[in-house]
């Protein structure tokens, strides 16, 4: 499986190692056992196993970035049968997930798929 | 080494290349079961779903076999919201009695004749009493719904095991009553009083890889003209296909969702995009998945610019950037909000 060291990407977003979280996050629940990193409008979201992660958001509302602490080697998974993005395993340490985003007139939306 | 363990209530340690040919022959016949286009047979159909209503415990349904699973889900919604209106005394006895059948031929009919029309369901729900209450329930019918032959993965891998790996489970006995439903029909709405099951498609069509796909016409037709429409994999709007004239270019990048916005540029084509647009490539850096910076002409706007880029999996999207932008690296980076030095540091992408 594809591992990295300090940075990849999977579809549309990419994911940072960072020397650390900042203090003022928020911690998100795990919903049945995962973490989705990034959300599909379509359902087709990329997950990770919760047991040896712990996810953040930032304190302000934010669509956009997420935190991630990987404790033990945890893959990021495509829950897509078709056009699946391959798999990425992720090595213990602080993590910054930032989502892709679009241009509009306005100023930017995040990329929906 | 693992060691191969095969008893009636037990199998473990994987499977030996003997029992792989043979699961790959139980999924591909569960794979055809999924894919099939025959017209089911109502007294097949009724025999199996009361044989599934017994191995539940639950008293016989009345069943009922409608050609898609448009009419399947307004019927089956209206049948529910009446019965629950009677159940709760909030009908008369004589609008309940045939509400089974009359909701059901009425939501067939308008399937028929007027599948996409909120309208005409409104007044076929009006029929019934509360229109907003019934429509209501009808929004609501994935909660009563089981997927029939649509759901073979499963019944592949409880085969498999049962069939190839030995396994004997007290519970394969009432399994063989669900088995006899996934061989025999489609989609099905159960309900304590009836059961509403929707035919199989008579067109399914999918590309290479197994996605429901079709240039010309639908993915997916039933019997009573109800139709999907997809692009490898993608669901899109019926006259992208059926008339492609309506279709534009501007409309194409016009997408706010990337997935459909890819699909209308393969649709219309690349170039005929980049023609109709009269594109012009700004910069192209050499790696396809940093892309090609484009500026276009839309109709009523000003210039714009999109990235054009490869993912992870081979498809191209476009992606609307800012127009200060001179660079497909640096246009790149502003996806993500981070500086272009940062993102030649990325290792991996998929």
């Amino acid at each position: 499986m594809k591992t990295f060291t300090k940075m990849a990407a999977q579809g549309d977003f990419i994911i940072m190692r960072v020397e650390s979280i900042p203090d003022d996050v928020v911690e998100i629940a795990a919903e049945k056992g995962t973490h989705t990193v990034a959300h599909s409008e379509t359902g087709h979201n990329h997950v990770m196993l919760a047991e040896k992660v712990r996810a953040f958001n930032p304190s302000s509302p934010d669509i956009y970035t997420m935190f991630l602490q990987v404790d033990e080697p945890t893959e990021i998974t495509h829950l897509r049968d078709f056009d699946t993005h391959e798999p990425i395993l992720v090595p213990p340490g602080n993590y910054v997930v930032k989502r892709q985003r679009e241009y509009t007139p306005e100023g930017w939306r995040r990329a929906q798929d | 080494m693992v060691k191969i363990i095969r008893r009636p209530d037990f199998a473990g340690g994987g499977i030996t290349p003997a029992e792989k040919i043979q699961l790959d022959a139980v999924a591909q016949d569960w794979a055809a079961n999924a894919l099939s286009t025959a017209p089911a047979d109502l007294a097949e159909v009724d025999a199996a779903i009361r044989g599934l209503y017994a191995a539940a415990g639950l008293k016989s349904p009345r069943v009922v076999l409608v050609p898609s699973p448009l009419a399947m889900a307004m019927a089956g919604g209206f049948a529910a919201g009446v019965w629950y209106l009677r159940k709760n005394h909030r009908a008369t006895d004589a609008a309940t009695r045939a509400a089974t059948d009359a909701a059901t031929d009425a939501a067939t009919d308008a399937a028929t004749y007027a599948a996409t029309d909120a309208l005409s369901w409104r007044a076929v729900a009006a029929g019934f009493g509360d229109p907003d209450f019934l429509l209501g329930c009808a929004q609501k019918w994935s909660r009563m719904y089981q997927g029939g032959n649509m759901w073979s993965a499963w019944d592949s891998y409880i085969c498999g095991s049962r069939d190839v790996l030995g396994l004997r489970l007290p519970d394969h006995e009432k399994y063989a009553a669900w088995e006899s439903c996934a061989k025999s029909s489609g989609f099905r709405i159960m309900h304590e009083e009836f059961c509403i099951v929707s035919d199989r498609p008579e067109i399914l069509r999918m590309d290479d890889q197994n996605r429901p796909h079709c240039e010309d016409g639908p993915s997916h037709r039933w019997r009573d003209g109800w139709s999907l429409y997809h692009w490898h994999g993608v669901r899109v709007p019926d006259e992208w296909i059926t008339n492609r004239d309506t279709l534009t270019a501007s409309m194409a990048l016009g997408q706010e969702n990337t997935e459909l916005r890819r699909c209308a540029c393969e649709i219309l084509g690349w170039a005929k995009v980049l023609k109709e647009l009269d594109a012009v490539t700004i910069d192209r850096d050499e790696d396809p998945m940093i892309g090609e910076l484009l500026e276009v002409d839309l109709p009523d706007s000003e210039k714009e610019r999109f990235l054009r880029v490869k993912c992870g999996t081979g498809r191209e999207f476009a992606i609307p950037v800012p127009p200060d932008q001179m660079t497909a690296l640096s246009a790149n980076a502003w996806t993500f909000g981070i500086e272009p030095d940062i993102l030649k540091q990325l290792e991996v992408r998929t």
